[in-house]
């Protein structure tokens, strides 16, 4: 924790002013100081208030029914694609899994497609791998997931294509044998995706949270559920680099999370060192 | 629990509100369309005058009105009512969606990563900031649009420039030709200000 109070700088953090070194500057002391924290958090609540205060407008009336055909089309794309199999809609070349069904009595249509067309998202897959291929083969070795959701994996494509960018892979614990997840780390080691497939599928009171240990400290980094296919993709922003703890866990915790861990590991990893990984 | 009627023929009707924003987030999650449509009808005006007062174009602001919504669609299972209500997440998302549409017309360099980032950072939660305390949808935006037009001028400008405009407090210190000393110290006596004045918004209860 950095010795100076940073509450002179909360009201331009919370309104996104600032330059990017002060939010990390400001992000590391307010992992370390409840007092500034506290201040931070109201800081926000009031920069989010400012949403609301633009004049009304009305949107056109086409653009409801625009935006609901457009996603019907991309849930119909994604319902065609799944009918040979419905868990997963990509990446099972990488993985050879079997898919997990949806949740019954639901529409099977999540995750939904970005908006390309199935043809250009699979293209768009074989695109990623073939860069992985000539990426960073230690990348490449232990990428195990991709997520069918276009717009989130250009996302982690963008932090895969990064120099200097880690992905760590985490291990399946006996309440979830299948569960399969990589911590893809950019090379700040301040912000990471978890992209995580297998999970089982839980009851709507149960959420799965994510955790950073430090010494005996857990550190919740995200609260989530998954998709009915059993696979989520979480974007993690860490106060401090990632190197700086000694480890990561995923547990099943009341919906919505718990203070602390407090139920069964689904995955873990440890030791995550600069150069090696966890 | 389902009382909605099952098939909306045309979205941006006015919605009998029987289900919860919570109810309707757990049917997103399993791919309910409708579910979607009824957020929409909730959330579509804040969503698109927002973006309209950030772009200043109506056309745009419909892109980002659609795009905010789709990803609503897509990344459902990322909301964390634990760390803030739906309309926060949506608006947060419409915020971020706008200022990068902004910021890439302006050709403004952008951090490593920032614009990606940046937008997929408000899918989740954020652990510095337990937001579950800001508006309410059924908050009547005038008490807000009041609070900001009552700061003085240049107190108002700068909290703008930044929140709507983008604007890092350098730039609106060179926008504006006024030290950063300056600029930072209106930003902040705005904002107790508008801590003051708004201090029990927020504080309404859920849908």
């Amino acid at each position: 924790m950095s010795e100076r109070h940073v509450e002179d700088l909360l009201d331009l953090y919370a309104l996104g002013t600032l330059e990017p070194d002060e939010v990390e500057s400001v992000e590391r002391h307010l992992e370390a100081c409840e007092a500034c924290r506290s201040r931070a958090v109201e800081a926000k609540r009031v920069a989010a208030l400012l949403a609301w205060a633009p004049e009304p407008r009305t949107p056109p009336p086409h653009l409801g029914a625009t935006i609901r055909r457009h996603i019907e089309q991309l849930a119909e794309q994604e319902q065609s694609k799944r009918t040979p199999q419905p868990g997963r809609p990509l990446g099972q070349g990488g993985v050879g899994r079997t898919p997990r069904p949806p949740k019954g009595g639901v529409r099977s249509v999540t995750p939904p497609l970005g908006g390309r067309g199935v043809r250009a998202i699979a293209a768009a897959g074989l695109a990623v791998l073939v860069l992985l291929a000539g990426w960073n083969m230690v990348l490449q070795r232990r990428l195990a997931v991709l997520t069918a959701d276009v717009a989130t994996r250009q996302q982690v494509e963008t932090v895969l294509r990064t120099p200097g960018a880690r992905v760590i892979t985490l291990t399946p614990q006996p309440a979830a044998p299948e569960a399969r997840g990589n911590l893809i780390i950019d090379p700040e080691g301040t912000s990471a995706y978890l992209v995580a497939d297998g999970l089982p599928t839980l009851p709507g009171d149960k959420s799965y949270q994510l955790w950073l240990a430090d010494g005996d400290t857990r550190f919740s980094v995200g609260v989530f559920r998954g998709n009915p296919a059993g696979e989520a993709t979480v974007f993690v922003r860490s106060p401090k680099p990632l190197g700086d703890y000694s480890g990561c866990g995923i547990t099943i915790e009341p919906a919505g999370g718990s203070p602390g861990p407090t139920g069964e590991q689904v995955l873990r990893a440890q030791a995550y060192r600069a150069e090696g990984g966890w | 629990m389902l009382t909605r009627p099952s098939k909306m023929s045309v979205w941006g009707s006015v919605f009998s509100v029987q289900e919860t924003d919570d109810d309707l987030i757990g049917q997103l999650v399993h791919g309910d369309i409708d579910a979607l449509e009824a957020l929409y009808a909730r959330y579509a005006r804040p969503v698109f005058s927002l973006a309209v007062r950030i772009l200043g174009d109506e056309g745009e602001a419909e892109e980002v009105t659609q795009d905010v919504f789709e990803r609503a669609w897509r990344h459902a299972s990322s909301f964390d009512r634990a760390r803030g209500r739906f309309a926060t997440w949506l608006l947060s998302m419409t915020h971020h969606v706008a200022i990068d549409v902004l910021r890439k017309r302006r050709r403004r360099p952008q951090a490593v990563g920032g614009e990606t980032a940046s937008v997929t950072l408000m899918l989740v939660a954020d652990p510095q900031a337990d937001v579950a305390a800001t508006a309410s949808e059924h908050l009547n935006g005038t008490r807000v649009r009041h609070a900001l037009q009552s700061l003085p001028d240049a107190q108002r400008t700068a909290i703008e420039l930044a929140y709507y405009g983008g604007l890092s407090h350098l730039e609106i210190a060179a926008t504006l030709g006024e030290p950063l000393g300056t600029i930072k110290a209106r930003i902040r006596r705005g904002m107790e200000r508008l801590r003051d004045a708004l201090a029990d918004v927020g504080l309404e209860g859920e849908a």
